[in-house]
């Protein structure tokens, strides 16, 4: 029963967490596939790391993905079979209704057009749901540099939505 | 942009939910972590569970352990063994000792292989490891000459065997 408990809060952490990590790693990775294996990669790297038998932190999980993508970035690309074998999935980084299709599609041009250093501050504030200090820690940087880049960040995405989310 | 409209703008952008991710990644997020090896028990301040550090310690001492038992084996063997000397003699042969076969054997086999362990190189040095720290260890360099002589075809085969032993050693940090 105890097995089938943690099994169990298991698949309920990734169903719950997955998403926002490939929304994260889309944004690193230079193709759909790179973004899944960072995901994969990181969420069993943070696994083995972390000290409890649960879940990992998922502030460690994003700090691994960070970490993973620069070091991929680095590294000379190279094409897998599966990449070749299915054709690439259309890499809408938002769920999003019928109607809300345009607004999504809005932020993410906008996400997109904003400098990555406030992209990613402004992923895993809102999308990430981290604080500040976990963003700090994420991403090797002071705390209030977190803060001022996501206000810089949200900025800019006002300035090229226009006003049309608020 | 004020407060009030940065809080407005911050809970439209929350609307938008990050797309799904596939069955496929997370039967995959799923099967890497059932293949993930069970993370060591740590207690708070990182420093390993007792424990653990038993099993550690144990684990180098037992290898090390068995070595020195057979090292202890083969320096009697040596021992017991007629020199050079004595066996090159033409003064005439003692009585045949009659042994079982697997003891005939083994004295024999004893009898055509020579070990030599030369020390060619022992120090300590310090790795970063990504779990515990700093983890002191010493490396010794050794050349194992290994001879085994055919009594009957007085072939004889030499092996030089280079040969590096690294054991963990406690490490004190203050």
């Amino acid at each position: 029963m105890e097995v089938e408990s943690t099994e169990a809060k298991w698949q309920k952490w990734v169903r719950e967490h997955a998403a926002k990590f490939l929304l994260f790693a889309r944004q690193k990775a230079r193709c759909e596939a790179d973004a899944q294996d960072l995901v994969q990669e990181a969420v069993l790297e943070a696994t083995q790391r972390s000290s409890t038998s649960g879940p990992p932190p998922t502030a460690l999980v994003f700090a691994t993905i960070h970490r993973r993508a620069i070091d991929l970035a680095r590294r000379e690309d190279r094409r897998t079979g599966r990449e070749r074998a299915t054709p690439q999935a259309a890499e809408t980084w938002f769920d999003s209704t019928v109607e809300q299709r345009e607004l999504e599609q809005l932020i993410e041009g906008a996400m997109k057009q904003i400098p990555e250093i406030y992209r990613e501050v402004v992923t895993l504030k809102i999308w990430g749901e981290l604080t500040f200090a976990e963003i700090g820690e994420t991403l090797g940087i002071p705390q209030n540099t977190a803060a001022s880049r996501y206000r810089y960040g949200v900025t800019e995405l006002r300035k090229i939505t226009k006003g049309v989310l608020a | 942009m004020n407060d009030p409209e940065l809080n407005v703008f911050e809970t439209e952008l929350k609307k938008l939910r990050p797309a799904k991710a596939s069955e496929e990644l997370i039967t995959r997020l799923m099967e890497g972590r059932q293949h993930a090896p069970v993370p060591t028990p740590t207690r708070k301040d990182g420093r390993a569970h007792p424990g653990l550090l038993w099993k550690r310690i144990l684990w180098v001492l037992a290898p090390a352990c068995a070595a020195l038992v057979l090292l202890g084996v083969l320096l009697n063997s040596d021992r017991n063994r007629p020199t050079r000397a004595e066996r090159t003699s033409t003064a005439p042969e003692p009585p045949v000792r009659i042994t079982s076969a697997p003891e005939a054997a083994r004295e024999e086999a004893e009898d055509a292989l020579e070990i030599d362990r030369y020390l060619v190189a022992s120090f300590e040095t310090v790795a970063e490891s990504p779990e515990r720290g700093p983890v002191r260890l010493r490396v010794d360099q050794w050349l194992d000459t290994v001879v085994f002589k055919d009594a009957d075809t007085g072939i004889a085969i030499e092996r030089h065997i280079p040969r590096v032993q690294v054991v963990p050693v406690r490490f004190e940090s203050y």
